[in-house]
């Protein structure tokens, strides 16, 4: 049975009882999810890569002893954020580094993504921590409100009321100022 | 808004993590072990019943070792072993006389020098005989 039809818990489980492609399956999973989440929350690229494989070997040791008792989504989205602070903490005061650095993507591509990162950025960048991240689930990431309140630990109410004055301030930061495409 | 907004959302979804990202992750985790080893703890198990199979043993051990303090009730219970030679009784025992005690001896007048009051010489006075 192929490991990536399989649900995330059941992925985990095989991780857990020493499938030795059950880890592999995990990357492929989950590296592009985390990889765009630090692309925002981080200022560059390379940065953001060597978050996302700083977030997946501290899924290779966590995971082994995960207890199922929120999605395992949920537990790489806060080792995502918690290394995320702990890259921007590093690296404060030093320079932004937008340049494309990967020779095995296409330069365009690259460009375009650094792009969309920076955009998404720019507007979530003035919203207060709590809306940033409902907007960054529930918005970019698709969950559920369900998931959205168990993955922020509150309950849909506050998701949905969140939700709603992020929108209220997005529509300002859209019509406002503006954020070209 | 909302055009602007899904159209972030697809910018957004086309984010890949760089193809050389996985070989790292699975280069680093080819150096750390795939799970616990087991060894310490089949080891920790092994003591453990170690000394649950021997604490019994050493202490059943020890107890033959020391001689316990009787208890005060098995004390009172016992009774005092009698001598084999029988007691004298008391006739025969009063019967038995005892050494004498040695003479007394004798007090010899003290070579001290006395001095002796005329009692009749005094004078009577007011306050007392002096």
């Amino acid at each position: 049975m192929s490991l990536d039809g399989i649900s995330d818990v059941d992925l985990v489980k095989r991780f857990r009882s020493g499938d030795p492609d059950a880890f592999d399956a995990i990357v492929r999973r989950f590296q592009d999810r985390i990889y765009r989440l630090a692309c925002v929350w981080l200022f560059d690229r390379q940065q953001a890569a060597d978050a996302t494989q700083e977030v997946l070997l501290r899924g290779f040791k966590g995971l082994r002893s995960f207890r199922f008792r929120s999605a395992p989504f949920t537990w790489l989205y806060r080792t995502t954020r918690n290394v995320c602070n702990e890259f921007n903490r590093k690296r404060r005061g030093e320079p932004l580094d937008d340049e494309p650095d990967d020779p095995s993507s296409p330069p365009e591509q690259q460009v375009a993504e650094c792009q969309a990162a920076r955009k998404i950025r720019q507007l979530v960048s003035g919203l207060p921590e709590r809306q940033r991240e409902v907007v960054m689930l529930r918005v970019f990431e698709d969950l559920s409100v369900a998931e959205t309140a168990r993955t922020m630990s509150c309950r849909e109410g506050t998701v949905k009321a969140l939700l709603h004055k992020a929108t209220k301030r997005l529509r300002l930061n859209l019509e406002g100022t503006g954020i070209e495409q | 808004m909302r055009d602007d907004l899904e159209q972030l959302k697809r910018d957004y979804r086309r984010i890949k993590a760089p193809p050389y990202l996985a070989t790292r992750i699975r280069a680093e985790v080819a150096d750390r072990p795939a799970h616990r080893r087991r060894g310490p703890a089949i080891a920790a198990v092994a003591v453990a019943i170690a000394v649950i199979v021997l604490t019994p043993l050493v202490q059943q051990e020890r107890s033959t070792q020391t001689t316990r303090a009787p208890s005060l009730t098995m004390l009172s219970r016992l009774t005092p072993n009698k001598p084999l030679v029988p007691a004298p009784s008391l006739s025969r025992v009063r019967s038995v006389r005892s050494p004498a005690l040695p003479p007394r001896p004798l007090l010899k007048p003290t070579p001290k020098p006395q001095t002796y009051f005329d009692t009749d010489a005094l004078k009577e006075t007011d306050h007392a005989y002096i």
